[in-house]
């Protein structure tokens, strides 16, 4: 399909393995709507929240799913509950607050109620006042409750689906992706803070960051030059079936001074005479036994649970508009962490958020890009790194070949099709 | 020698010197203004309401102040920009101790990218323990606590 706007671009995927990608899909308000539609509010699962942060009966806690405003809490026999932050009445944005903890919901506006499970419980004047006002006789709550989605949970980590099509939870996360959540929630967790930060790019800029590692080990030079992570590193993507979803990792000491000198021969992205007055800093504690010091793992459509160093947080992508998005960061240690480990978690975030000295380039480059783009002109961003072609597992992180399985799983979404020219290269 | 007719003055100046320190960018010099055994903290007032620990910067002595300078110098990419500081209410107290101060104040950074646009990057409040150093002061403690914690992009330079 052609998407055609008043103002703007026709999309086109010349190339059937999703190597090329429209420019126009960054910067269009109609493809945004669409996204809203079809993706955030389409047959699939989106991240949430954390079980920890709403443990009682009553929690409750406020997100975005695109850009639509929902509410999750836990009800009175401890199920988890969401539905969009939206009075049923007359639209009132119904919560307001971030998390607290309530026996109902009452919006501000005329006092409609609602239980924990959503239900319209209460509606003041509803037979109005001695045989006057008051709503028709055949106005029934039991028809207007919240707008409910549908909830899920695995190892504590909550998603949420507008769509009666989505396949079940562990189906869609897949066998990798659980092996990965169980990996890094082998036991209660703890929310230590948030971070948000509101990034002037395309939301879909930031997914093709995450999952592509080859990036890592040029732009982030704090990183390689103190051996967190280099490219020289052994390292890998892995993939769900469906290729939506990936995990990449990078193992410490499996370079040394030969692969990095021929590796990053030439290349600016290593300053040896760099020195930290505190390296402990970079120090690690290999928790897991792996001695995998990254691990990034990307859900399809809005989620990254990150783990650098000892550093742990769930990264939530909640889009404002074509060309903002907040990244909101959930960082949590285990309920059972030592002072030590803990202090380290919370000396580690140097490294990450927005003013990470490992991550702030991200928002850099998310900034630069949509400037790059964001005039309406025409043109397609080339993906080769890695290869061409089937989008399988990768053994190494000089590729970008899990960008194409976003783009895949994008397109067949929006029902994008490829092929519209043979040629790679667009324009 | 400049003489101030109370402490209050005196360690206002004082931050204002800390802030023309940044803003005039020789951030090479900004360690100067803390003790080895210092703490300095940028977090998210979301946090602090909710008694949660997670920060966006976080330095336990001098040397970690440091260090980022010299990453944002030799390492990190980032938004090319000038900074401005306007510090104002500033209130100074006594602390529990001799020779060392609680002082607040409240702080606006205006960011000015280089084709001189303004913006206002963030807002918030610094609570500091300062103490006497020699013939001057340093800071024993900052802490910034943002309440722009919607971070616009990123936060490289420090507040």
């Amino acid at each position: 399909m052609t998407v055609t706007g008043s103002s703007s671009e026709a999309l086109t995927w010349p190339a059937d393995d999703y190597s090329r990608v429209p420019y126009g899909v960054f910067t269009q308000q109609d493809v945004f709507e669409l996204e809203q539609r079809r993706i955030f509010r389409g047959p699939i699962w989106c991240y949430l929240a954390l079980e920890a942060e709403i443990p009682e009966p009553g929690n409750y806690k406020t997100a975005f799913i695109g850009d639509t405003p929902v509410v999750v809490c836990r009800g009175q026999n401890g199920d988890l509950n969401a539905f969009v932050n939206r009075c049923a009445h007359r639209g009132t944005l119904l919560v307001r607050d971030l998390a607290g903890s309530t026996d109902d919901f009452t919006c501000i506006y005329h006092h409609w109620c609602y239980d924990l499970e959503g239900n319209l419980i209460g509606v003041p004047f509803l037979r109005g006042l001695k045989g006057k006002g008051g709503m028709p006789d055949d106005f029934d709550m039991a028809d207007h409750s919240l707008q409910r989605l549908r909830v899920g949970s695995y190892k504590g980590v909550v998603f949420c689906s507008f769509s009666d099509e989505a396949e079940p939870l562990l189906d869609y996360l897949d066998a990798p992706m659980l092996g990965y959540i169980d990996r890094l929630m082998p036991r209660p967790i703890e929310v230590l803070g948030y971070m948000r930060q509101r990034i002037p790019g395309n939301w879909k800029l930031y997914i093709e960051n995450i999952k592509d590692p080859n990036h890592a080990g040029l732009l982030h030079q704090f990183q390689t030059t103190f051996g967190i992570y280099r490219n020289t590193q052994e390292g890998g993507s892995i993939f769900d079936h469906k290729r939506r979803h990936e995990i990449h990792y990078s193992t410490l000491g499996t370079d040394d001074e030969e692969s990095i000198a021929e590796g990053y021969d030439g290349v600016s992205a290593f300053n040896e005479d760099f020195t930290l007055e505190d390296p402990s800093l970079i120090d690690y504690q290999d928790e897991i036994g792996d001695n995998r010091a990254i691990c990034m793992m990307s859900v399809f459509p809005n989620l990254m649970i990150q783990q650098l160093s000892n550093s742990l947080a769930t990264r939530q992508v909640r889009p404002r508009s074509p060309s903002e998005f907040e990244l909101y960061w959930t960082y949590f240690g285990f309920a059972d962490d030592s002072p030590e480990i803990r202090q380290m978690r919370l000396r580690q975030i140097n490294m990450v958020g927005p003013a990470g000295l490992v991550s702030m380039e991200d928002g850099e480059v998310g900034r630069l890009v949509q400037l790059g783009i964001g005039h309406g002109q025409p043109g397609h961003s080339v993906i080769e790194m890695g290869g061409t072609g089937p989008i399988e597992n990768q053994d190494t992180p000089l590729t970008e070949v899990p960008v194409r399985g976003f783009w895949k799983n994008y397109c067949e979404l929006m029902d994008y099709t490829t092929g519209l020219s043979n040629e790679r290269g667009g324009e | 020698m400049t003489t101030y007719a109370s402490k209050s003055e005196e360690l206002t100046a004082f931050l204002y010197e800390y802030i023309h320190c940044i803003d005039d960018d020789r951030l090479e010099d900004w360690h100067e203004f803390f003790e080895d055994t210092c703490v300095y903290k940028i977090i998210p007032r979301e946090n602090v309401e909710l008694n949660l620990p997670i920060a966006l910067v976080y330095c336990d002595n001098k040397g970690m102040l440091i260090d980022r300078v010299v990453s944002l110098r030799k390492a990190n990419v980032y938004n090319l920009h000038y900074d401005r500081h306007i510090v104002s209410n500033v209130l100074v107290s006594d602390s529990a101790t001799d020779d060392s101060w609680n002082m607040k104040a409240s702080y606006i950074v205006y960011q000015t990218d280089l084709e001189g646009e303004s913006m206002l990057f963030s807002t918030g409040k610094y609570d500091a323990i300062v103490v006497k150093n020699g013939s001057g002061h340093k800071f024993k403690e900052m802490i910034v606590t943002v309440d722009t914690y919607a971070v616009p992009n990123l936060i490289s330079t420090p507040l």
